[in-house]
């Protein structure tokens, strides 16, 4: 009996010895399987996040090494924050902002009509995605040369009889040709989030509605767009984070002009970048993450209290 | 689908309506595919005409001037920007791949300490802006002497790529764990099991993954530019056609210069458009 009962312990034992080295394998194993993709976050995001974040207390030019430069406090944010320019480019690139309901009605209503079951409603998927797929480098190449004063929009648009305009020479018409690009460019891929998530949506609530005598009009603003919250929320949440970086657009269309219309908070900072005033370039960086920190969160509070009974 | 075509049988004045509707449908449609692909037509009739100064006051396709597809490469460093944008985007997206399957799988299938606290950062580094670690990315580059060079776009896409690592993980946690249970009892470590298991099962996943990573890539301008314009991949090339000084931009060439350098995407988007529009919808669906 005796000698059994120790068996047992013994077995018991190595059992759970034996638990610990697989577990402590398995750790291992784990880690090496994360270990580049954490490699890659502490070398190109967490330590240029730590040294951006330096900088901004600093005068530096870039030239000399960050350490060298001198401590100035929040002089940078001073100077950055004290600029008119800075607040004229958020202002010009919230304005852009408009882009994103106007792209979020026009796709919602493609999406409702290429969710019907209609022939052919693959190949105009394909058709509104195809501008999606050209790089925004040929698609300013020939948006430009679409916008001259005397090429083709002016032309189409002297059919229904209106004057031509300097789309890229005139302030407001500078910006919205911009806005009419991106709007243009995005509408493929909205539209097919919307599709998406039409198709997330049960029959049986419209069909409900159809029996208790709604039309087609009630059964939209009572029951589909409310029920099409979570891609409207998609849509404006990474509408507002990519919009606030707009940079490559307004930079190679317009050159941030004329007169500085379409120079956003990022061709902003690339001119400080330029003219080597690096750490203002940095503040400028910190205060665009703020905002779109801020703003993002502001969404999901919104969209949090908004579900509550 | 179907449900709607019995109820027409059998109430005809919906039937009727409803033909109204697909008849306004079908218009809506054919005049938005119209402004869509509107552009992108004239933008080839463009580039067929042989005189710049023909092209706003020429009808479209009146001149069909191929040779401007073949001046353009003696022109415009075309061939240098395929040869970068392929350097920069095959190696690191197939690597870049690999490493973010493998990170996915650890996610969804191994279990080891601080699994979620790690993972938690991941979701918090997507958050992070790409202009708050650019500029001092640019002074990282500078110190490594990679500036000029393509290894700031390549390196760091090996190391993988964060977003894949979510759909990835997604789709291998539905992946039942009796499969890796019997392949350890096979003998099998989790190498193994990721090779011969996990991998053939997610190939499609990944592989559309992989393919909306490359039109990504293959459009990319910002980091390119930024940190690369010695070596310019196709679109810094594109890029510098724009001048805003120049008012004798031969626009007729720089349209089939862009054309050429779209090729590659129009040609996977053409072998891959099913999968690629269903990645597409699936990722807003996600949140």
């Amino acid at each position: 009996m005796q000698s059994i009962d120790m068996s047992t312990v013994k077995i018991k034992m190595g059992k759970s010895q034996n638990r610990k080295n697989r577990k402590n394998k398995e750790n291992l194993v784990g880690y090496i399987f994360i270990l580049p993709v954490f490699l890659g976050i502490l070398f190109f995001i967490a330590y240029p996040l730590v040294y951006s974040f330096i900088s901004t207390f600093k005068s530096w030019n870039g030239l000399i090494p960050l350490g060298d430069a001198p401590f100035v406090k929040f002089e940078m944010y001073k100077r950055v924050l004290g600029d008119r320019a800075f607040w004229d480019s958020l202002l010009t690139t919230i304005i852009t902002l408009i882009g994103i309901p106007i792209g979020m009605f026009l796709s919602m209503g493609l999406a409702i009509l290429l969710n019907r079951g209609l022939k052919g409603t693959h190949t105009f998927r394909v058709i509104f995605y195809l501008p999606a797929i050209v790089s925004i480098t040929a698609i300013v190449i020939l948006w430009r040369g679409m916008l001259a004063v005397d090429g083709p929009l002016n032309a189409v648009i002297g059919i229904f009889g209106i004057n031509p305009k300097n789309w890229l020479g005139e302030p407001t018409y500078a910006r919205i040709a911009l806005i009419g690009m991106l709007v243009w460019k995005g509408l493929g891929v909205s539209t097919l989030l919307y599709i998406a998530g039409l198709q997330g949506i049960s029959d049986s609530y419209t069909e409900a509605a159809k029996l208790d005598g709604a039309n087609g009009f009630q059964i939209f603003w009572k029951i589909t767009f409310p029920l099409l919250k979570p891609t409207h929320f998609f849509m404006v949440v990474t509408g507002v984070i990519n919009g606030m970086q707009l940079y490559i657009e307004p930079d190679l269309l317009l050159n941030g002009g004329p007169a500085n219309s379409t120079r956003t908070v990022l061709i902003y900072l690339f001119q400080r970048f330029d003219q080597r005033l690096i750490s203002q370039a940095s503040v400028v960086a910190w205060v665009l993450a703020l905002i779109v920190f801020i703003a993002t969160a502001l969404q999901f509070y919104v969209n949090s209290r908004s579900e509550r009974p | 689908m179907t449900k709607t075509l019995n109820r027409n049988k059998k109430h005809t004045t919906m039937t009727t309506s409803t033909t109204i509707f697909n008849i306004i449908s079908y218009i809506i449609l054919i005049v938005g595919s119209f402004a869509m692909i509107a552009p992108l037509v004239w933008m080839l009739s463009t580039a067929l005409k042989e005189d710049q100064f023909s092209i706003y006051n020429t009808g479209l396709f009146s001149e069909l001037y191929f040779d401007n597809f073949f001046k353009v490469f003696k022109t415009i460093p075309l061939v240098e920007g395929f040869k970068n944008s392929l350097i920069v985007a095959v190696p690191s997206i197939v690597i870049g791949s690999l490493v973010s399957a493998m990170a996915a799988y650890a996610f969804a299938k191994i279990d080891f300490k601080f699994k979620n606290i790690l993972f938690l950062l991941l979701l918090g580094v997507i958050m992070i802006p790409f202009p708050v670690i650019m500029i001092p990315q640019y002074y990282i580059f500078t110190d490594l002497d990679w500036i000029g060079t393509l290894l700031p776009l390549i390196i760091p896409k090996m190391l993988g790529n964060i977003m894949m690592i979510f759909f990835l993980k997604q789709f291998m946690e539905n992946i039942p764990n009796s499969l890796i249970e019997s392949a350890k009892i096979d003998g099998a470590n989790h190498f193994r099991i990721f090779l011969s298991v996990i991998l053939p099962l997610v190939r499609p996943a990944l592989a559309a993954q992989m393919i909306l990573w490359f039109m990504g890539v293959w459009n990319d301008y910002l980091a390119p530019n930024l940190f690369s314009a010695a070596t310019p991949t196709l679109p810094v090339v594109i890029a510098s056609l724009v001048s805003f000084t120049d008012t004798r931009t031969e626009t007729h060439l720089n349209m089939a210069a862009s054309i050429i350098s779209t090729v590659p995407v129009v040609v996977v988007f053409a072998i891959f458009q099913r999968q690629i529009i269903d990645s597409v919808m699936l990722s807003g669906s996600k949140e």
